[in-house]
C-alpha cells in the first residue's frame, strides 16, 4: 500500500477525463489544501480523505479511487463545494465517481434488501434520494 | 514617398505563429513600399543597423517596424531613425506579437491578420507628418505620499540626494504598519528599534517637510510640474508647544478604541499614537472629543501647562508644486469579517496577525504577557492559520500575500520564546520562504523551538467552552484532525489600503484587477506608473516584505530624482489640437477629457465672439478621447489624425 | 396575495403538520400558499452530473406547470414557493441551470411536448422562509403574535440544502439569520450554536443509519450544550432524522432526554394562536406537546 508506480497511460487519462466530463469540473484546479476534508462531517467514516481522492483522480488511479468508500459515504451536503478556495464543485466530483461506478462497473455494487417495515417508515424523500445516489435508477 | 517595412521574428515568439516571410513579400506589393525585410531580432543592434543602412542607401522617408508592442521598443526605433535624420514621430509600429502571435495559435490566420495590420500601417504611414519635440521646465522638489517604511525611505533617499521633499501622512504619526509590529523576520529585530531612527531622521532632516494628519486632495499638472493641494486636518494641539507630559490624558473623559493597538485597548480622545510617534505631539481626534468646544469640555486645555491646546484650529489647504511624486500608501489586511467559517470576527480569541503583534508587544495591551482578548487568561497553545482568505479565488483573495508564511513562523517563534512550555501549531498549504535567510528561519522555528507545522487548511473554527475547536486536516497523514486552542491567529493577507484607492483616483492611476496600483512594466518598470513622473513604492503595488519595500523605495527615490534634477524635460508630442473653424463650442470634449486639459475660450470670428475649445498642451496626455468624442471632427490628435485612422480602417476593411 | 405553492411528496405524508401549519400561517399573514395543480416529484436530490438531462425533466415540468398556475392566480408574482428545503434546492438549481443553458432547456421542452407543456424560464423558486423575510417582513409576523413563545430556547437548524450551494442558498452560508429572526419575532429565545448546518446524514438513513446517528448525536448534544430546549427545521428529512433517530439513540442508550423537533411554521402557528390541529403533532416521534404544556404555551384556558 505504500508503493505506487506513476504513469500517465490511456487508462489513467481516460479515467481522469471521464470524471471531469461527468462532473463538469477541472480536477487539476485542486492544489491540495485539504479544506474539503477538513470541513467534511463524514470524514471519520471515509477510507480516504477527499483531497486524497482528488489527487488520485488527478493521477488517474481508478482502482484506488473506486475501492475507497469515500464517495459512497459522501452525503452531498456540499460543505466542501461552498468552501473550496479553487471553486471546484467537490461534491460533484464525488457524484461523478458514484456515477462512473454505476454506469461502467455496476457489478461491483452490492445489492441491498430493504425490510418492508423500513420502507414504510422512512420518508419518500430519503428513499428516492438514496436510490438516485446509489443505484442505476 | 519611400517606406521601409521591417518584420521581426522575435526568436520564435512571432515566427511560430506568423509566417514572416509571407508578410515581408506581401508588404513589398503595397503602395510606396521601397524595402521590406525580416530579421530574427529587429531590436538588436544588427537589426537597427539594417534599418539605418536602408534609410541611407534607399533614401527611405518612413519606417514601419512589425514587432512587439510599442510600449517595449518604440523608443529604441525612434532613436534609430532619428539618428539617420528622420523625424522620430514618423515611425510606425505594428504589434504582431502581443496582438497576433501571442494570442492566436493558427499560423494561417495569424499570418493573414499580420498582413492586414501591416497593410493598414502602410496606409497610415504615408500620411504621417513630422512632429516637434516639446520641452517644459521642472520644479526641483518631490512629493512623497504616505509615511510608512516605504514613504519614509523614499523621502530620506530623495533628501539624501540634496533635494527638497514633502512627506504627507494621513494619520497623526509616521511609521505605518511597521510601527505596529513587535519584531521582524528573519532576524527578530525589534521593529521599533530599527524603524525609529529613520523616523527621527525624517523629523530632523532639513530637506524634508513633514505634513502629518493630512491628505492629498487634488493633483493637477504633469511631469515636472505637478500642482498639488494638500488638506491638513487640525490637530488641536500646537506641535511646537506640546512637551508630551501626558497631563491631558488622565483628565480626558472620553474612552475609545486604540487603533494603534488594533482596537484591543482603550485610549482617550486626546492621545499620542505611540510613544515614538513623529511628529512628537499629542492630538485630539475631533470625532472622539465631546465637541472641540470649551463650553462642553475643556479639561485637557485647563491642565495643559505649555498652553498647547487650541480649539480654534481650522483645516488648512496647502498648495505647492512638485516635479515628481512617489506614492507609498501601503496596505490594509484582509477583513476578518469576510471569513464566515472562521467566525467573522465574532469569536473573541480568533484574531489577526496584526492583533497578535500588538498582544505580544511589551508596548501592547497586555504589556507583553500575551493574554487573550476574551478573558485575559495567559495563552498556552496557539494555532496559526496560514492563507486566511488568501489563494482563494472562489470567495476571497486570489493571490498569495507573500509575507504570511514568514510572519506566522515569526509569531510562532516569538510565542515559543515567551511561553516555553506552550504549543504553537501552524496550519499551512505551502511554506513559501523566498527571501534571504528565510528558509533557515523556518527550519530554525521547527528544529529549535519545536513549532509544529501541519499541512492542511482549516475549514471551520467553533467556540467550544472557553476554547476554540479547530477543525482541520493533515494532508500528509491523510486524516481529518481536530484540536482545541486557547488562541487562533489568522494570517490574513494584504489588500490595497483605502489610501491607495483614494490616491489612485486623485492621480488617475491605473489599477490592476486586485486593486493594487499597476506598474508601467511588471518586471522592468516596477516603480513607474501609467503617469510619467508618478512613482510608486511598497505595498501599494502588491504584497511585499520590508527589505523589498525598502529597496523599491530607494529606486522610486532615484527615479524621482532623475526628473527633479533636470532643468527641463521632454513631454508628449502626440497631443490634441483644435481646428477653430470647425469647432462649434459645444463643450463635449471638455467633459470627456480625463485630464482637465480642455477649456472653452472666446475667439473672434467675422466680428463676433465665439466659444471654441482650447487644449492645454502641457496637461494633454494624448489619450484621444476628445478627438473621438468631437461631433464635428474639429479636434484631432497629432500622430493620430482622422485621415490617418480612416486610412487604416479602410485598409482593414479590404480583403 | 396568493402564491403558487409546490408541496412535494413528503408534505402529504410524514410532514402534514409542516404543510398545514404553513398554509394556515400564510393565510393569516396574507401571503397565501395555494397548491399548484398536477405537480410531480421535484426530482429529489439534484443531480450534480453535467450530462444527464433526464433527471432535470421532472423539476422543469414542475416549473412550467407552476408558471401556468401563476397565470391562473392573477396578480401573483412569477414565483413558486416550496416548504421542503430539498425541493427548494433541486428546483432552484435546475431553474438556474436551464436559464443559463437555453440549449438544454430546448431539449427538455421537447420532452415536455407530450404533456403540452413548455417552460420559458420565467419563474423564480422561493422557499417560504424567503417569503416571510422579504415579502411579509419580521415586524408583520410579530404583529400577529398573540401567544409569545416565552421560555422556548430555539436552536435553528438550517441543514445543508437551505444554504448550499451558492445557486440555491437563501441566506449567508456561514452566518445565516432568517430563522433566528423569525424565532425572535415569535417571542422565543435563540441560541447561538455552531452546528446549525452540520449535515443530518440525509438519505443515508435508508442503508447507513450509523452515519445518521453519529451526526444526530453531534447536532443534538451541541444544541443541548447551548441550552436549547427545541430545534426548528425546514426539511422533512432533517426532521425525520433528528426526530426519529433521537428515539432510536435513546433505545440504544446513547443519548437520553430527547428534545422536540418542530417545523418553524408549527411554532409560528402556536405563537399566532392558530388551531392546534394544523400541526399534526401526532406524527412526531418525540412528543412536542409535553414541552409546550410545561411552558404553558398550549392548553391554558384558565
Amino acid at each position: 500500500m505504500s508503493y505506487d508506480y506513476i504513469e500517465f497511460g490511456d487508462t489513467e487519462k481516460e479515467f481522469t477525463s471521464k470524471i471531469e466530463e461527468i462532473s463538469g469540473q477541472n480536477i487539476f484546479s485542486c492544489y491540495q489544501c485539504g479544506k474539503c476534508s477538513a470541513g467534511c462531517a463524514f470524514s471519520n467514516l471515509m477510507e480516504k480523505t477527499i483531497n486524497h481522492t482528488m489527487q488520485l483522480v488527478q493521477l488517474g488511479k481508478k482502482e484506488k479511487v473506486l475501492q475507497s468508500n469515500t464517495h459512497w459515504v459522501c452525503a452531498s451536503c456540499l460543505t466542501c463545494t461552498v468552501r473550496c478556495p479553487r471553486e471546484i464543485d467537490v461534491a460533484a466530483v464525488m457524484e461523478a465517481i458514484r456515477e462512473y461506478t454505476l454506469r461502467y462497473e455496476p457489478e461491483t455494487i452490492e445489492r441491498l434488501d430493504l425490510p418492508e417495515e423500513l420502507l414504510k417508515k422512512i420518508p419518500n424523500i430519503a428513499l428516492v434520494g438514496s436510490f438516485r445516489k446509489k443505484s442505476e435508477l | 514617398m519611400r517606406i521601409g517595412v521591417y518584420v521581426c521574428e522575435c526568436g520564435k515568439n512571432i515566427s511560430a505563429t506568423v509566417d514572416v516571410e509571407k508578410v515581408v513579400d506581401y508588404a513589398k506589393s503595397l503602395p510606396n513600399v521601397a524595402a521590406s525585410r525580416v530579421y530574427k531580432y529587429m531590436c538588436a543592434d544588427p537589426g537597427q543597423e539594417l534599418i539605418k543602412k536602408d534609410i541611407e542607401e534607399l533614401k527611405l522617408d518612413k519606417v514601419i517596424v512589425a514587432a512587439c508592442s510599442p510600449r517595449m521598443h518604440e523608443p529604441t526605433f525612434r532613436a534609430a531613425i532619428e539618428d539617420k535624420g528622420l523625424n522620430p514621430y514618423t515611425l510606425e509600429i505594428v504589434n504582431i506579437r502581443e496582438q497576433v502571435s501571442w494570442v492566436h495559435d493558427d499560423k494561417k490566420k495569424g499570418t493573414k491578420k499580420a498582413k492586414s495590420l501591416v497593410k493598414s500601417s502602410v496606409m497610415r504611414s504615408a500620411l504621417m507628418e513630422p512632429l516637434d519635440r516639446k520641452k517644459v521646465g521642472v520644479t526641483h522638489k518631490a512629493l512623497v505620499i504616505g509615511a510608512g517604511i516605504a514613504g519614509i525611505q523614499a523621502a530620506l533617499d530623495i533628501a539624501g540626494s540634496g533635494y527638497q521633499v514633502t512627506l504627507v501622512e494621513k494619520t497623526s504619526s509616521i511609521g505605518g504598519k511597521m510601527a505596529q509590529l513587535d519584531k521582524t523576520f528573519p532576524t527578530l529585530d525589534c521593529s521599533a528599534c530599527i524603524l525609529s531612527p529613520k523616523m527621527v531622521e525624517v523629523g530632523r532632516n532639513p530637506n524634508i517637510t513633514l505634513i502629518a494628519n493630512a491628505e492629498v486632495e487634488q493633483v493637477d499638472g504633469y511631469v515636472g510640474n505637478f500642482k498639488v493641494k494638500i488638506k491638513k486636518k487640525p490637530r488641536y494641539v500646537i506641535e511646537e508647544r506640546c512637551t508630551m507630559c501626558d497631563d491631558c490624558v488622565p483628565v480626558c473623559p472620553v474612552i475609545v478604541h486604540d487603533e494603534y493597538n488594533e482596537n484591543l485597548s482603550p485610549r482617550k480622545a486626546i492621545y499620542i499614537a505611540f510613544p515614538q510617534a513623529i511628529p512628537a505631539s499629542y492630538i485630539i481626534n475631533p470625532d472622539d472629543c465631546l465637541g472641540i468646544d470649551p463650553l462642553i469640555c475643556s479639561k485637557c486645555k485647563d491642565v495643559c501647562g505649555p498652553e498647547a491646546i487650541d480649539f480654534d484650529m481650522k483645516p488648512e489647504i496647502i498648495e505647492d508644486e512638485f516635479g515628481a511624486i512617489v506614492v507609498a500608501t501601503g496596505f490594509d489586511t484582509y477583513p476578518i469579517e469576510n471569513l464566515g467559517e472562521y467566525g467573522q470576527g465574532n469569536i473573541p480569541d480568533v484574531i489577526t496577525g496584526l492583533e497578535f503583534e500588538r498582544l505580544i508587544s511589551p508596548g501592547g495591551p497586555s504589556t507583553g504577557d500575551l493574554r487573550r482578548p476574551s478573558d485575559g487568561k495567559l495563552v498556552k497553545n496557539v494555532v496559526f492559520i496560514h492563507c486566511a482568505g488568501s489563494r482563494d479565488p472562489a470567495k476571497h483573495l486570489p493571490y498569495c500575500s507573500k509575507i504570511c508564511c514568514m510572519y506566522s513562523t515569526k509569531q510562532a517563534l516569538m510565542f515559543k520564546h515567551e511561553v516555553r512550555d506552550g504549543t504553537a501549531v501552524n496550519f499551512y498549504i505551502d511554506i513559501r520562504t523566498g527571501g534571504k535567510d528565510y528558509e533557515e528561519f523556518y527550519q530554525r522555528a521547527a528544529e529549535e523551538a519545536k513549532v509544529i507545522y501541519i499541512r492542511g487548511k482549516v475549514s471551520e473554527l467553533i467556540q467550544d467552552g472557553d476554547k476554540i475547536l479547530v477543525k482541520g486536516v493533515n494532508t500528509l497523514t491523510a486524516e481529518t484532525v481536530e484540536l482545541h486552542a486557547d488562541l487562533v491567529v489568522l494570517a490574513t493577507g494584504i489588500i490595497p489600503s483605502q489610501g491607495t484607492k483614494d490616491i489612485a483616483s486623485v492621480l488617475r492611476l491605473s489599477l490592476g484587477i486586485n486593486g493594487f496600483i499597476k506598474e508601467a512594466h511588471p518586471k522592468l518598470k516596477p516603480v513607474e506608473t501609467s503617469i510619467t513622473g508618478v512613482f510608486v513604492a511598497g505595498c501599494a503595488t502588491g504584497p511585499k516584505d520590508i527589505p523589498e519595500t525598502v529597496s523599491q523605495a530607494g529606486r522610486a527615490a532615484v527615479r524621482a530624482c532623475n526628473i527633479i534634477a533636470q532643468d527641463e524635460i521632454e513631454v508628449e508630442a502626440t497631443i490634441a489640437h483644435v481646428d477653430e473653424i470647425l469647432c462649434r463650442g459645444c463643450g463635449i470634449c471638455v467633459g470627456t477629457c480625463p485630464y482637465s486639459a480642455i477649456t472653452l475660450i472666446d475667439t473672434k470670428r467675422f466680428g463676433n465672439i465665439y466659444k471654441v475649445a482650447s487644449v492645454n498642451e502641457a496637461l494633454c496626455k494624448g489619450c484621444g478621447s476628445c478627438a473621438a468624442a468631437c461631433l464635428n471632427g474639429a479636434i484631432n490628435q497629432f500622430g493620430f489624425e482622422d485621415k490617418q485612422i480612416l486610412a487604416m480602417i479602410q485598409a482593414l476593411g479590404e480583403e | 396575495m396568493k402564491n403558487s405553492y409546490f408541496p412535494g411528496c413528503n408534505l402529504k405524508t410524514e410532514a402534514k403538520g409542516f404543510e398545514q401549519s404553513a398554509i394556515a400561517v400564510s393565510k393569516a399573514l396574507d401571503a397565501e400558499l395555494v397548491e399548484m395543480p398536477e405537480w410531480n416529484c421535484c426530482g429529489t436530490v439534484q443531480t450534480m452530473t453535467t450530462d444527464n438531462l433526464m433527471r432535470r425533466i421532472a423539476p422543469v415540468r414542475v416549473l412550467s406547470r407552476a408558471s401556468n398556475h401563476v397565470k391562473e392566480l392573477k396578480n401573483s408574482q412569477n414565483q413558486v414557493i416550496t416548504l421542503c428545503s430539498m425541493c427548494n434546492s433541486t428546483l432552484k438549481i435546475v431553474n438556474a441551470e436551464v436559464k443559463e443553458n437555453p440549449n438544454d432547456l430546448e431539449k427538455i421542452n421537447f420532452q415536455l411536448e407530450n404533456d403540452d407543456l413548455v417552460y420559458e424560464g420565467d419563474m423564480e423558486v422561493k422557499h417560504f422562509l424567503e417569503i416571510l423575510r422579504d415579502d411579509v417582513g419580521y415586524e408583520n409576523i410579530a404583529k400577529k403574535v398573540t401567544n409569545p413563545l416565552e421560555g422556548m430556547k430555539i436552536a435553528s437548524y438550517y441543514g445543508c440544502m437551505l444554504l448550499h450551494p451558492e445557486k440555491a442558498k437563501i441566506d449567508d452560508e456561514e452566518m445565516p439569520t432568517v430563522m433566528e429572526s423569525i424565532v425572535l419575532s415569535l417571542g422565543a429565545e435563540v441560541v447561538d450554536w455552531p452546528y446549525f448546518k452540520q449535515c443530518c446524514g440525509s438519505y443515508h438513513i435508508v442503508d447507513r443509519d450509523d452515519i445518521v446517528n453519529s451526526q444526530v448525536v453531534k447536532i443534538i448534544r451541541n444544541a443541548k450544550k447551548t441550552g436549547a430546549n427545541a430545534l426548528i427545521v425546514a426539511c422533512p428529512l432533517c426532521a425525520y432524522n433528528l426526530d426519529n433517530q433521537q428515539v432510536e439513540l435513546e433505545k440504544l442508550g446513547v443519548e437520553k432526554e430527547p428534545i422536540p423537533i418542530f417545523y418553524f411554521t408549527q411554532l409560528m402557528a402556536i405563537a399566532m394562536g392558530l388551531p392546534q390541529k394544523v400541526n399534526h403533532f401526532e406524527d412526531h416521534h418525540i412528543n412536542p406537546i409535553l414541552l409546550l404544556k410545561e411552558l404553558g404555551l398550549i392548553g391554558k384556558k384558565k
